[in-house]
């Protein structure tokens, strides 16, 4: 199992290395803008100028400098990025059938089912080191470019935001690794889950201003992310992870399941 | 008679509406070079891929040394030593880790016999430190054939595993595999549509065609029943209303120059030129490729 958790990382390491870097790049903007924004006093007057709407989707994010230090774990590039890179790590097992890699590999003794675990650790271990990349990232921002006197985001906050990214990603990973484990190409499962995600990302930012995306933005993973909610702590944290878990399993299930039994 | 190492029994894959194969029973013996023949899209790696539980059967099974290659996969793979017809790679990898991944998934290879094929196969040290997405085609299938063989499991399959290959490869290639079939008796199975080297490194033939096999015969067999041409010439004008034997064909009969078709022994076709003025007498070699091409086109087992 080793062997094939370190040849699916060495294979990803380029494009993990590229995300965490944005993501690390990101944060240190988001923390040098906060800085500025402190010190040019200017907070009060952004609460002033942004639409109401903005700011309810956003939250205490554009009013204090925590708010905004940590908008980038619910920002939507940053969280599009984590989830697709995301669903790109899921959809491993359908490019080494594309590729007749599986042929080579499961000539040998293992059982198919060990795939699917391996990709399932790699996300975990994916979606942890994403958070603790952007996490050192902040608190090395905040060291480097807070300004004196400024108050610092709650760890509780970056810690709950943190667990929040990262169970969502991992939900459109279950959803991915389900469609790879009955794709024979990358791209047909890659594909739809990207954009669905996307898809799903603005059905939830609709439903916070239209009553009928609301009914339907239950369906969507984003809905049990609060992010902006976060911050102002009003948030169910185990009824949402509860969610985002349950709905992971189910589709984590059906892969497994279906790479079991399929020709590949 | 002991488990064979290979028994196919009426394996059937169908892909949707399309027949992959049909009814496939076959029996490969341990030690024995079996060669798997047909046409692209005939079956052969579709029969091969079932083997090794990569395709579920539609109906049939397949064993490996006993065992069932769908209910007892693991313990079936665990006895094979693969080369698929693609050769997968992994580009970023270097051949010698290439070769390092594929032994940590088992089973582990001895150093020694890794070290001998390398050898065999003229890979060097240097070749081993290169990236394999700046390798030949070629160069893929040497590192191909030394992971299906380095393990020294009981059971080869082996999918088209000259393609690409060089002649002095090819020539080593068939080295390797009668030496490891006769000191180690290992069972190969290796699909083909190159009938000169299955006819050299083969003791027994499977005919495939449409998913269904067509013959199975050993090459004594195909060499016993393949009619040879023989030209006879004649030191002065006979008459061509001389009798043949039944086993013989004429093909032309001039007065100073037969050709005849023959199958199975010479022997009455000299006593019936016994008492004519021979000259000379050329027989063809046997060739395969007449033989199989001729059982292909009848389709019959």
């Amino acid at each position: 199992m080793l062997t094939l958790v370190g040849r699916s990382f060495r294979r990803q390491a380029g494009i993990f290395v590229s995300v965490a870097s944005v993501l690390i790049a990101f944060q240190f903007a988001l923390i040098a803008v906060a800085a500025s924004f402190a010190e040019r006093r200017e907070f009060e007057r952004l609460a002033q100028v942004v639409p109401a709407f903005i700011q309810n989707a956003l939250g205490p994010s554009l009013r204090s400098f925590a708010g905004m230090s940590l908008i980038g774990y619910f920002e939507p590039i940053p969280v599009m990025l984590v989830v697709v890179f995301m669903v790109y790590v899921a959809t491993e097992p359908a490019a080494e059938v594309e590729a007749g890699l599986v042929d080579l590999v499961l000539a040998r003794p293992l059982a198919r089912r060990l795939l699917i675990t391996r990709t399932l650790i790699v996300m975990a271990i994916t979606a942890v080191s994403l958070q603790v990349f952007t996490g050192l990232a902040v608190w090395l921002g905040l060291l480097w470019l807070a300004p004196a006197g400024v108050v610092w985001p709650r760890l509780s906050d970056a810690l709950t935001l943190m667990v929040y990214l990262a169970a969502t990603a991992w939900c459109f990973g279950a959803i991915a690794l389900a469609a790879a484990a009955r794709s024979r190409r990358r791209a047909s499962a890659l594909a739809p889950v990207a954009i669905g995600a996307i898809a799903l990302y603005l059905l939830q930012m609709l439903g916070d201003v239209w009553s009928v995306a609301r009914q339907l933005a239950v369906l969507s993973p984003f809905h049990y992310f609060p992010g902006s909610a976060v911050l102002n702590g009003r948030t169910d944290l185990a009824l949402n992870l509860t969610v985002l878990g349950t709905a992971s399993a189910i589709f984590i299930a059906l892969a497994y399941w279906q790479f079991g039994h399929r020709d590949l | 008679m002991g488990v064979p190492a290979i028994r196919l029994e009426g394996l059937t894959k169908y892909h949707g509406a399309v027949v992959g194969i049909e009814d496939l029973s076959l029996d490969v013996e341990p030690g024995e070079v079996f060669g798997f023949l047909g046409a692209n899209g005939a079956g052969k790696t579709t029969t091969i891929r079932t083997v090794l539980d990569l395709l579920r059967p539609t109906r049939g099974s397949a064993a490996v040394m006993g065992f069932d290659c769908q209910r007892q996969s693991f313990e079936a793979r665990r006895r094979i030593g693969y080369l698929p017809g693609e050769m997968p790679v992994y580009p970023e990898l270097t051949g010698a880790e290439y070769l390092r991944f594929l032994a940590a998934l088992g089973p582990q290879p001895p150093a020694t016999r890794v070290e001998w094929l390398l050898r065999r196969f003229n890979v060097s040290d240097l070749d081993l430190r290169r990236r394999m997405r700046d390798y030949s085609q070629g160069m893929k299938r040497k590192l191909g054939v030394v992971q299906a063989l380095m393990t020294g499991v009981p059971v080869l399959i082996l999918d088209e595993p000259t393609s690409g290959l060089d002649p002095l490869m090819i020539e080593a290639f068939a080295e390797t595999i009668h030496e490891i079939s006769k000191t180690d008796g290992t069972t190969v199975f290796l699909s083909s549509h190159v009938l000169s080297e299955v006819d050299r490194m083969c003791s027994r033939i499977g005919i495939v065609r449409a998913g269904r096999l067509v013959a199975v015969r050993t090459l004594g067999e195909l060499r016993a029943s393949a009619p040879r041409r023989v030209t006879i010439v004649f030191s002065e004008p006979v008459s061509h209303s001389q009798p043949l034997p039944q086993n013989v064909v004429p093909v032309s009969c001039e007065p100073q120059r037969w050709v005849v078709d023959i199958t199975g022994p010479l022997g009455p076709l000299l006593a019936a030129l016994a008492s004519l003025p021979v000259h000379d007498i050329g027989v063809a070699p046997f060739a395969i490729e007449d033989t199989v091409l001729r059982l292909y086109e009848e389709g019959t087992c």
